[in-house]
């Protein structure tokens, strides 16, 4: 008989920099930002008898009485409480269990005993001895799965997906990455080796999640350039798509690594495609912290000079900023404030280095006795770690931090990133035009972002003047609205994210930055000035 | 002033129309071209305005001139 199948998404147990729990925070319906890729690809690999249901627990609640052969639960680092929360509630109500996904693969041993079958590596890998198993009830307890060849790759079950409260669709042209920075697991789990979907899957899958009405969508690629051939044939295509698309196309954003912004040809289809958005791990100013971390790519170039190619392409940039390098001193909080500020990146994902399990840098760290074991890695807030710093104290990393977030983010200095971004926006060579409204499938979460904006305006003056700034820049330059709303979305998950762990201190903001006049290797001073300013 | 006459100058002033291109039937997003950015605009000033604060629901369903006119209403009654 044919098996159901109910496959859950657990939500991270705090929110992160790319969620979407902004709208639950400010009282709209819960949402998610980028819709899950894992969940609806599995339910495509499954047999097709199979009667398959799921949920994204981001934005609708879990249905423990479901009837159900199997569970299927997935999820990255920061899903990790939510994965053991569901799996033990499931199996105590006797359902069978099946864990797989990034953190499942990683750290087999933390979630073996939730589950009674673990899936270790990419699932299509293992797919059809797994379902065959599972389908004849002789099945194992755990599969380790060959790297697949994504040629195969089945279209997403996006119609099983609850779409109307996603923002981002997603589409993954390739997995993998040929750096080695040593704090990604990206590369543990994927390979150093790019593998690739042809082209006519890509667009397939556009077509697929454009049917569905979505009008953003993120390629989910670990660096989408890092093979120029096969993106710039991607990139045609896409540009080729939206041609034929040009009454209502489609924004696409991605991760891309910052030597791309090198390559004339591939930096101008990027804008000819619609990308609009890139994440770009820039991590630090600090040269030797690079080296530390074998972040090889960001070598040798002036950093801030390579971001500006993307806004002059027309491509906003989101950037990965880490502090607690082995190199970093006490004057990095101030370093990088600074550079932020010379740049127009309104968003920067800012937090502490951690060491991700089964990563070079996890190894290196216990090696030198300075993990810090039962440490979250990244669950609980961004700036949590599970690393015993060199040059300083963990306490003065986390006041430094502390402060560091606080001065980003401060109304005065994010208007100030945005009002350079507006200023600095290249002309849209793609598909998007001057003053247009796009996105016409008027869908309803959509239309809840400038709400929930509202929302977060109304809670100070200082956030009120920040908008009557940037909305009285953006009056010369029209054209860059998409681009200034989405960065405002952002600075409200961002927002979000600090509330929810209690990290907004507006008062830290209005201090000098900390440790100023410290001795290096000392800081005693600089602890007595973070903690009288947050008296 | 009255709150009709607010509501009419604060949609004029962000969609940058004059008064009387607005009728109660004028769509905002085709008709005025309101995008995100002045959506939201038009809702901080006409809360900052009218010390008033529109329900969630009701900005769900604002199409037109004409259902900003009722929202408002409907809060500052
Ligand atoms: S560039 Fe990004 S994906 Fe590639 S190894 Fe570095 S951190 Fe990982």
């Amino acid at each position: 008989m044919a098996k159901t199948f109910y496959l859950v998404n657990p939500a991270a147990e705090t929110p992160t920099y790319f969620g979407a729990e902004v709208f639950e925070h400010w009282g709209l319906r819960p949402a998610t930002n980028i819709a899950d890729l894992a969940m609806t690809t599995v339910a495509a690999l499954a047999p097709a008898d199979w009667d398959i249901s799921m949920v994204d627990e981001h934005s609708a609640p879990v249905d423990y009485d479901i009837e159900c052969d199997f569970v299927g639960i997935t999820g990255k680092v920061t899903q990790v409480p939510g994965m053991i929360r569901v799996a033990d509630e499931f199996r105590r109500r006797g359902r069978t269990v099946i864990f797989g996904g990034p953190f499942a693969s990683l750290s087999p041993d933390v979630v073996r005993s939730h589950c009674d079958v673990l899936v270790i590596g990419e699932i299509e890998g293992i797919a059809e001895t797994l379902f065959a198993d599972l389908d004849s009830g002789d099945y194992l307890s755990e599969y380790v799965a060959e790297r697949p060849d994504l040629s195969n790759s089945p279209i997403p079950r996006w119609d099983l997906y609850k779409n109307d409260r996603a923002l981002t669709g997603c589409i993954q042209t390739s997995r993998g990455c040929p750096f080695e920075c040593e704090f990604c697991d990206v590369i543990v789990y994927l390979g150093r080796k790019q593998r690739h979907k042809p082209v006519e899957n890509v667009i397939a899958e556009l077509e697929s999640l454009y049917a569905l009405g979505y009008r953003q969508i993120f390629l989910a690629d670990d660096n989408f350039t890092a093979y120029r051939k096969k993106a710039t044939a991607i990139l045609e295509a896409l540009r080729d798509w939206q041609l034929e698309h040009a009454d209502d196309p489609v924004g696409f954003s991605t991760q891309v690594s910052i030597d791309v912004a090198k390559d004339d040809k591939v930096m101008a289809l990027l804008g000819e495609a619609g990308v609009t958005w890139v994440f770009i791990g820039i991590e630090t100013p600090n040269v030797e912290s690079l080296k530390e971390t074998h972040k090889r790519q960001n070598l040798g170039v002036d950093l801030v000079t390579q971001v500006d190619r993307f806004f002059e392409h027309g491509i906003q940039v989101t950037g990965g900023m880490i502090v607690g390098f082995d190199n970093d001193k006490h004057d990095i909080f101030r370093i990088q404030y600074e550079f932020a500020q010379r740049t127009p990146i309104p968003i920067f994902s800012l937090g502490a280095l951690v060491a991700p399990a089964a990563t070079p840098l996890h190894e290196r760290i216990s090696a030198a006795g300075r993990l810090i074991e039962d440490a979250p890695e990244v669950q609980g807030s961004p700036l949590d770690t599970n690393i015993v710093p060199v040059n300083m104290s963990g306490a003065e990393l986390r006041a430094g931090l502390d402060w560091l977030v606080n001065k980003i983010y401060s109304p005065e200095a994010f208007a100030d990133r945005v009002v350079q971004m507006i200023e600095r926006l290249g002309p849209q060579r793609g598909p998007f035009r001057s003053g247009r409204i796009t996105n016409r499938t008027g869908r309803d979460i959509d239309s809840d972002v400038p709400l929930m904006l509202k929302k977060l305006m109304r809670t100070g003056k200082a956030e009120r003047r920040m908008w009557l700034r940037i909305y009285q820049a953006m009056q010369a330059r029209p054209e860059t609205e998409p681009m200034v709303m989405a960065a405002m979305y952002g600075y409200g998950q961002v927002r979000c994210v600090y509330d929810a762990g209690q990290l907004w201190e507006p008062v830290l903001a209005q201090q000098p930055p900390p440790f100023v006049g410290a001795a290096e290797g000392e800081g005693g001073e600089g602890q007595a000035a973070v903690a009288s300013a947050g008296a | 002033m009255d709150n009709k006459q607010v509501v009419l100058e604060v949609i004029a002033e962000v969609a940058g129309r004059p008064l009387s291109d607005l009728t109660p039937t004028t769509e905002l997003v085709a008709g005025l071209n309101l995008d995100s950015s002045k959506a939201l605009q038009l809702l901080i000033e006409l809360e900052e305005r009218l010390d008033i604060e529109i329900d969630d629901e009701q900005v769900g369903r604002l199409k037109t001139v004409g259902d900003v006119l009722a929202a408002v209403d409907a809060v500052a009654a």
